[in-house]
C-alpha cells in the first residue's frame, strides 16, 4: 500500500510540474490580444486535445469496445435541480452535466479556461468605455437537441446574450461583468470592470433553448431539459435514474461514438460494488465515491481509479476562545500537529488513495511546496507530550472532537481521538448531521477541534478570498481565522492576475506558521471515479473531464 | 368468547391475533398446582423455546462478564493489523481500525442487552400509565388519548425514528427513547383494552356501587389483571427493541462511536461483505439470535402463563 | 352496515387530518433547514463567480426563498394554506427538485402498488400453504423445519434479507440484476420480471414467515375444535376437512393479519426501494426526508396514513365478513 501511494505521489509531482511548465508554452487563440493595456496573462489553452495531458497517459486504444454501447455511471446520489433535472448545471456537478450541458467555456480542474462552443477569444480594453472586454468566437453551425418546437435551433450570438440576461435576472452576473452584447452572428462581447484570471471562463452558463422558455415559461424548460451537448435526456427520474441518448448531429463519422449514457443513482454501496464486478444487465461502468475504501478495494481488483486529490483535511480549532483556553496555546496546537499519525491514517484507512500531507494546498494546486519540511509539524508524538508539558499540560485535558460529516468517516475519528489520548488528549467524539454541522462551524463561540474539508479550492486567488479573508459582516465562511494587518495584506496580493503562486505559498507560510497555527493539515482525497476496465478513454487524474475525455476525440 | 365479541367487536378488531388467548378467567377456582412447577413444565415443553433460552442465557452472560470474557480491549486500536481474517489469535479477525471483533460483539451484547431491556420498560411505563388514563378518566381524555395513538400509528415509522433519533442525539438516552416512542401506542391499547374488559365485570360494578375509589379499583382488580398480559407483550417485544435499535444504527442514526453497537458494526463491515463477510455477519448474526432467543422466550411465557394451556401439561 | 362504514370513513378522515397536522409540526421542529441549503448553493455559485457575499446577502436570499415558499408565515397559516391546497388536490411543487408532486407521486404510485400487490399475493399463498402444512402435519418432521424457519425469518429484520439476497444472487450467484425496476408494459418485459423478483422477494420473505406461523397457531386452534373432531369422526375426507371447516374458520385471525401487512407492504417498500433503487414512493420520502422537501414529505405521509385507515377499515370489513358473529354497532 505505501508504494502505491509513493509512486502515486511521484506521478502527481511529476504532472504538477508538467502543468506549471505548460503554463508558458500554451498557444494563444485565434487572433491574440492587441488592445493596450490589456494584462492577460491567462494564456487560454485551445483544443483539448493540445494541451498536455498527464505523463503517464497511454495513448488511447480504440478497440471494438470504446464504439457503440451505452455507458452506465452511478454519481452515488443526485443533487438538488431547479431544473427539472436531476442537478442543477450551473453548479458543480461537472461530471453528471458533461453528457448532456455544454457552455461556451469550462475549467479545468486547476482553474483554467477550457473552450466547448467557443472557438476561442480575444481580451481587450476599450478606452473610451474604460472598460475590458472578450469577445468568444462561436463555432459555427451548432445547433440545440431536436425538441417539441424546433427539431435544430441554431446556437448564435444572440442566444447567448439572451442566456446571459436570463442570469441576470435570476440569479446574477459574475463580480465585475458589466454587460453583454453580440458584435456579429458568432461573435458575443462581454464587458468588465476588471480582470481576474478566471474572467474568460465565467460566461453564460448552460445553453438552453429560447424557444421554450419564450413559448412555455421557466417550467416548460424543466419539463424539456435542451441543450447542445453530446448527448440529450431521454427520461429523468428524480433520484432513480436519467437515461441519455446520442445526439446525431454532435458526432463525426468514422470516430469512437457511444450509443448512449445512463445515470443511476445507486445509494447503496454493496449494490455499487457488485454492480461493478458485474458483466450483463445490471452491470454499472464507473462508480462516483468520496469512500477511500471503497476505491482502495477497487484499485486492489485491477480498477483503474481516476482521482483528483483537491480536499485536504484539516483540523481547525477556534481564535478567540479566552486566551488561558489549551487550545490557543502555540505549544498545544503543535503537539495536536505532532499526534496525529497522518501516514498510519492514510495507510490503514486512506486505502491508498489518500495522501498524508502538512500543507493544505493540495499537490495539483499552485501554490504547493514541494519540500517535505515546510508546513505544520510532523508526527512526533515523544515530542508532543513534552510540549504538553511545556504548555502546563503534562496532565492533559478533555474537549470534543468534531468530524465533518461526509469527509471524515467515522474510524477516521475515532482513530484520531486514540492519537490524541496518547498525549493526553481526551476527546470526545461528535457526530453530527451536515445541517447542524454547518450552522454550528458558521457561528462562532463553539469549543473543540474541528476536522474536515473546509477549504474550497478552484483559483488560489478566489479560494483566498472566500477562505481567509474576515471583514466586518462578511459571509465568516472560515469562521474565526481573525486576519492581522499582515494577513490582510497577503490575501490582497494573492488576487494579482496572474502567476500568483509565490503569493498562495506567503499565505500558506503565514498560516502555518508554528506559533499560529491556524490550520492544521492533515490529508488529501477527493472525489474518485472507480472505472471498470473494460472503459477505454479515461485519464487517470481529470475526474471533472471524465466524459469529455472519454468520448469528445473529434 | 362469542358474546364478549358482540359487546365489543372494536376491542376483538384492534386487538393483535392471538390476544384473546390471554384473557383471563375469573370464575373458576383454580385447582391448587404448584405454579412454579408448572410453569416450568410447560415453558421447557417446547425445544425451540429451549433453544432460544440458551441463546438469551449465553448472551446474558457475555454482557455480564464482557470485561472477563472478552480476549481483547475492543477499543484497542492497531492500525497496522486492520481488516486481518480469522487467527488463532483474533479469532472472527480485525475490523478497519485493527480492534478485536470477537471483543467488540461480546462488548456490544451489554449494550444491545441494556437498550433493549431499558426501551420496554420505558415504553410499557409510559404505555400503561397512559392506557389506564384513558380507561378510568373521562370520555373526552378518552377520546383525546386513544384517537392520538390511532394518529401516531398510523404515522411512517421512518418519520417518528428519524425525528426523535435526530432530536434526542446519538447517545444510549437517545436511542432508547427514539424507539421507546416508537413502540408506546401498543402498550397504550393493551392496557386499555384490558381496563375495558374488566370493567364489564359484575364484580367492578358492585365495587363501584359499594363505593370503592378509582384508585382502589386499578390496583386491586385492574392491574393484578393486567400483569399477565404486560409481562408476555414485554418480553415478546424485547426483540423487537434490539431489532429497531439496531435498525438505527445500520442507517446512520444509531449510538456514537467507538461503541460497540451491533448495527453499527453491521453497517461498518457492509462495504466489505464481498472479501471479509464476518465484518458485517458476525455482529448480525448476534443479533438475530438474541433477538431470536428473546421472541422464542417470549413464546414460551406466553405459553405458560396462557390461563388455556394450564392443565393441559398433565 | 352501511352507516358503520360512513361513520368509520369519517373518522378516517378525522385521523388522516390528525396525523397530517402531527406530521406538518414535526416537520418543521426537526433541525436543518431546507432553504439554508439553497442559499449556500447559490452563494456558492457566487463565490465561484468572484463575488464576495456577506451576511446581509445570505440573509437576504434567505428571505426570498422563505417568502417564496410561503414559510416566513406562522405554521398555524401554512397549515391552513396548505389543507386549503390539498383539498382541492394541489399538492404543489418540490421545494427542492421542482417537480410536480402529484404527477412525480402518481407516477411512483404506481410502481409501489405494482410491487405491493405482487408481494402480498406471494405472502398470502406460500404464507397461507407452508402454514396449513404445519398445521396439519403438527408435531411432524415438515410442521419442525417449517416452524423453525419462519421464527428465524421473522427474526431476520428487512435490510438484512436484501444484503443476503443481494450478496446470493447479485455477487455469488450472478443470476439477478440488483438494481432498477421498470413496469413491465413500459419496457422489456422479461427484464422487469428479473428486476421484481429480489424486491418482491425481500418484502414478502419476513411476511411469509409471519403469516405461517399465525395460520398454523389458528389453524391448530380450529383443528382441535369440536366440529372438525366431529367431522373427521364422520368419516370426511383429509381435503374435505382442511378446505372445508379448518381453513373457512381459521382464516379470522390472519384476516386481521393481512390488515396490518398491507402497511407493513408500504412501510418496508421503503428500504427496499431505496437499496434496489426501485423508482417508488418509498424511494420518493427517503429522497426527501434526507433534503427536508416539507411538501413532498407531507404529501407522501398523508398518502401513506390514507393507506393505512382504508387498509385496517377493509380489514375490519372482511373481519365481519368472514365472522358473521361480528356486528357493525
Amino acid at each position: 500500500m505505501k508504494k502505491v501511494v509513493g509512486i502515486f505521489f511521484a506521478a502527481t509531482m511529476v504532472m504538477l510540474l508538467v502543468v506549471a511548465c505548460a503554463g508558458d508554452s500554451v498557444q494563444v487563440a485565434p487572433g491574440a490580444a492587441e488592445a493596450p493595456g490589456a494584462a492577460d496573462p491567462t494564456a487560454p489553452p485551445g483544443r483539448p486535445e493540445e494541451l498536455p495531458g498527464a505523463p503517464e497517459e497511454a495513448p488511447i486504444v480504440y478497440d471494438g469496445a470504446t464504439r457503440g454501447g451505452v455507458f452506465i455511471y452511478a454519481p452515488g446520489s443526485d443533487g438538488p435541480s431547479q431544473f427539472g433535472l436531476p442537478w442543477d448545471p450551473t453548479l458543480g456537478f461537472a461530471s453528471v452535466t458533461e453528457p448532456f450541458t455544454e457552455g461556451l467555456t469550462a475549467q479545468w480542474p486547476d482553474g483554467s479556461t477550457r473552450l466547448v462552443l467557443s472557438s476561442g477569444y480575444v481580451v481587450g480594453f476599450d478606452d473610451e468605455l474604460g472598460l475590458y472586454y472578450v469577445d468568444h468566437t462561436l463555432h459555427p453551425n451548432i445547433v440545440l437537441h431536436p425538441h417539441i418546437l424546433h427539431d435544430a435551433e441554431p446556437v448564435d450570438a444572440e442566444l447567448i446574450v439572451w442566456l446571459a440576461d436570463r442570469i441576470n435576472y435570476y440569479r446574477t452576473w459574475p463580480d465585475g461583468m458589466i454587460d453583454v452584447v453580440a458584435i456579429d452572428d458568432l461573435t458575443v462581447r462581454f464587458y468588465w470592470d476588471h480582470m481576474r484570471n478566471a474572467t474568460p471562463a465565467i460566461t453564460s452558463g448552460w445553453v438552453t433553448s429560447r424557444l421554450i422558455y419564450e413559448a412555455y415559461g421557466e417550467e416548460g424548460l424543466n419539463a424539456n431539459p435542451v441543450s447542445a451537448g453530446p448527448f440529450r435526456v431521454v427520461e429523468s427520474v428524480p433520484g432513480s435514474h436519467v437515461i441519455f441518448e446520442r445526439f446525431e448531429n454532435y458526432w463525426r463519422e468514422g470516430l469512437p461514438y457511444l450509443d448512449g449514457v445512463q445515470i443511476v443513482y445507486l445509494g447503496d454501496v454493496l449494490v455499487q460494488n457488485i454492480a461493478l464486478q458485474a458483466e450483463g444487465e445490471g452491470r454499472v461502468d464507473s462508480v462516483a465515491t468520496n469512500t477511500a475504501e471503497q476505491a482502495g478495494m477497487f484499485q486492489d481488483m485491477g480498477y483503474h481509479i481516476m482521482n483528483l486529490p483537491n480536499q485536504t483535511i484539516t483540523i481547525v480549532m477556534q481564535n478567540d476562545l479566552p486566551a488561558d483556553h489549551p487550545l490557543m496555546n502555540p505549544l498545544v496546537r503543535q503537539a495536536i500537529s505532532m499526534a496525529i499519525d497522518r501516514d498510519g491514517i492514510t495507510r490503514a484507512l486512506g486505502f491508498g488513495v489518500h495522501i498524508p500531507t502538512l500543507q493544505y494546498i493540495p499537490s495539483l494546486m499552485r501554490g504547493h511546496v514541494f519540500d517535505p519540511n515546510f508546513g505544520a509539524p510532523a508526527f512526533n508524538p515523544g515530542r508532543a507530550r513534552e510540549l504538553m508539558a511545556e504548555a502546563g499540560f503534562a496532565d492533559g485535558f478533555s474537549t470534543q472532537l468534531f468530524p465533518q460529516p461526509g469527509s471524515v468517516t467515522d474510524s477516521q475519528a475515532v482513530a484520531m481521538a486514540s492519537n490524541l489520548a496518547d498525549i493526553g488528549i481526551n476527546v470526545e467524539i461528535m457526530v453530527m448531521e451536515g445541517t447542524p454541522f454547518t450552522e454550528m462551524r458558521r457561528e462562532t463561540g463553539w469549543e473543540g477541534i474541528l476536522v474536515g474539508n473546509f477549504i474550497s479550492w478552484f483559483h488560489a486567488e478566489d479560494s483566498a478570498s472566500v477562505n481567509f479573508e474576515h471583514r466586518e459582516g462578511l459571509l465568516p465562511n472560515w469562521v474565526s481565522l481573525v486576519p492581522s494587518e499582515e494577513m490582510l495584506e497577503l490575501i490582497t496580493a494573492i488576487r494579482i492576475v496572474g502567476d500568483n503562486t509565490a503569493q498562495a505559498v506567503a499565505l500558506a507560510e503565514y498560516v502555518l506558521d508554528h506559533n499560529r497555527l491556524h490550520l492544521i493539515p492533515l490529508w488529501q482525497q477527493g472525489r474518485m471515479h472507480i472505472v471498470h476496465p473494460r472503459i477505454h478513454g479515461y485519464t487517470p487524474t481529470d475526474h471533472m473531464l471524465f466524459f469529455y475525455r472519454l468520448w469528445m476525440e473529434d | 368468547m362469542a358474546t364478549e365479541m358482540t359487546n365489543n367487536p372494536k376491542r376483538a378488531v384492534n386487538a393483535p391475533p392471538g390476544e384473546e388467548a390471554f384473557e383471563v378467567l375469573f370464575e373458576e377456582p383454580l385447582p391448587p398446582v404448584n405454579e412454579f412447577k408448572r410453569f416450568m413444565k410447560v415453558f421447557l415443553h417446547r425445544k425451540v423455546v429451549v433453544v432460544g433460552l440458551v441463546f438469551v442465557i449465553i448472551i446474558l452472560v457475555a454482557g455480564l462478564f464482557s470485561y472477563q470474557i472478552a480476549p481483547h480491549d475492543p477499543f484497542q486500536i492497531n492500525l497496522l493489523n486492520n481488516l486481518q481474517p480469522p487467527s488463532s489469535e483474533f479469532l472472527l479477525g480485525t475490523d478497519d481500525l485493527g480492534r478485536c471483533l470477537l471483543s467488540r460483539i461480546i462488548h456490544g451484547a451489554r449494550l444491545a442487552l441494556i437498550t433493549g431491556v431499558s426501551t420496554v420498560f420505558i415504553s410499557s411505563a409510559i404505555g400503561s400509565v397512559l392506557g389506564l388514563v384513558a380507561g378510568f378518566a373521562g370520555k373526552v381524555v378518552e377520546d383525546l388519548i386513544m384517537r392520538l395513538t390511532d394518529a401516531w400509528l398510523s404515522l411512517p415509522p421512518l418519520i417518528i425514528m428519524m425525528f426523535v433519533g435526530v432530536i434526542l442525539g446519538r447517545g444510549v438516552v437517545g436511542i432508547v427513547f427514539a424507539v421507546a416512542l416508537g413502540m408506546f401506542p401498543g402498550y397504550i391499547r393493551l392496557v386499555y383494552g384490558q381496563v375495558m374488559t374488566v370493567k364489564q365485570n359484575d364484580y367492578i360494578m358492585a365495587s363501584l356501587a359499594m363505593g370503592d375509589s378509582k384508585m382502589r379499583i386499578i390496583f386491586r382488580h385492574i392491574l393484578p389483571n393486567c400483569i399477565t398480559p404486560l409481562i408476555v407483550t414485554m418480553t415478546m417485544s424485547l426483540g423487537g427493541a434490539v431489532m429497531a435499535e439496531a435498525g438505527l444504527s445500520f442507517i446512520g442514526l444509531g449510538l456514537a462511536p467507538p461503541s460497540p453497537a451491533w448495527g453499527t458494526m453491521t453497517n461498518d463491515g457492509y462495504m466489505h461483505l464481498a472479501h471479509l463477510p464476518l465484518l458485517s455477519l458476525a455482529p448480525s448474526a448476534a443479533l438475530v439470535l438474541l433477538v431470536f432467543g428473546f421472541n422464542m422466550v417470549g413464546d414460551g411465557i406466553r405459553d405458560a402463563l396462557d390461563p388455556k394451556m394450564r392443565g393441559t401439561m398433565e | 352496515m352501511v352507516n358503520y362504514i360512513i361513520r368509520r370513513l369519517i373518522y378516517s378522515v378525522f385521523l388522516v387530518f390528525l396525523v397530517s397536522i402531527v406530521v406538518f409540526v414535526l416537520m418543521r421542529m426537526l433541525p436543518g433547514d431546507p432553504v439554508m441549503d439553497m442559499v449556500e448553493q447559490q452563494i456558492a455559485e457566487m463565490v465561484q463567480a468572484g463575488h464576495a457575499p456577506d451576511l446581509e446577502m445570505q440573509q437576504f436570499l434567505r428571505n426570498q426563498l422563505m417568502t417564496y415558499h410561503g414559510l416566513d408565515r406562522p405554521v398555524s397559516v401554512q397549515f391552513a394554506h396548505w389543507l386549503g391546497d390539498v383539498i382541492r388536490l394541489d399538492f404543489g411543487r418540490s421545494m427542492v427538485r421542482g417537480f410536480d408532486i402529484v404527477d412525480e407521486v402518481g407516477r411512483r404510485m404506481v410502481v409501489s402498488i405494482y410491487l405491493a400487490i405482487i408481494s402480498m399475493v406471494v405472502t398470502l399463498i406460500f404464507g397461507i400453504l407452508f402454514g396449513t402444512i404445519a398445521a396439519v402435519r403438527n408435531g411432524k418432521l415438515i410442521d419442525n423445519v417449517i416452524t423453525s424457519i419462519s421464527n428465524f425469518g421473522m427474526t431476520v429484520p428487512g435490510f438484512m434479507i436484501a444484503i443476503l439476497l443481494i450478496w446470493v444472487f447479485g455477487f455469488l450467484l450472478d443470476l439477478l440484476p440488483i438494481f432498477g425496476f421498470q413496469l413491465p408494459w413500459m419496457g422489456d418485459p422479461g427484464r422487469s420480471v428479473r428486476q421484481t423478483i429480489l424486491p418482491v422477494l425481500t418484502m414478502s420473505l419476513g411476511g411469509i414467515a409471519g403469516l405461517a406461523r399465525m395460520t398454523r397457531s389458528a389453524m391448530l386452534d380450529v383443528l382441535n375444535a369440536d366440529y372438525v373432531r366431529t367431522a373427521w369422526a364422520k368419516g370426511m375426507r383429509e381435503k374435505a376437512v382442511i378446505f372445508k371447516h379448518v381453513l373457512k374458520n381459521g382464516l379470522m385471525p390472519i384476516v386481521s393479519g393481512v390488515g396490518g401487512m398491507i402497511r407493513g407492504l408500504f412501510g418496508g417498500s421503503v428500504i427496499v426501494e431505496s437499496i434496489f433503487v426501485v423508482p417508488g414512493v418509498g424511494q420518493l420520502l427517503v429522497m426527501s426526508m434526507l433534503s427536508l422537501d416539507y411538501p413532498v414529505i407531507q404529501a407522501v405521509t398523508l398518502l401513506m396514513a390514507f393507506i393505512t385507515v382504508i387498509s385496517n377499515l377493509i380489514t375490519d370489513i372482511l373481519y365481519g365478513w368472514v365472522d358473521p358473529r361480528i356486528q357493525y354497532s
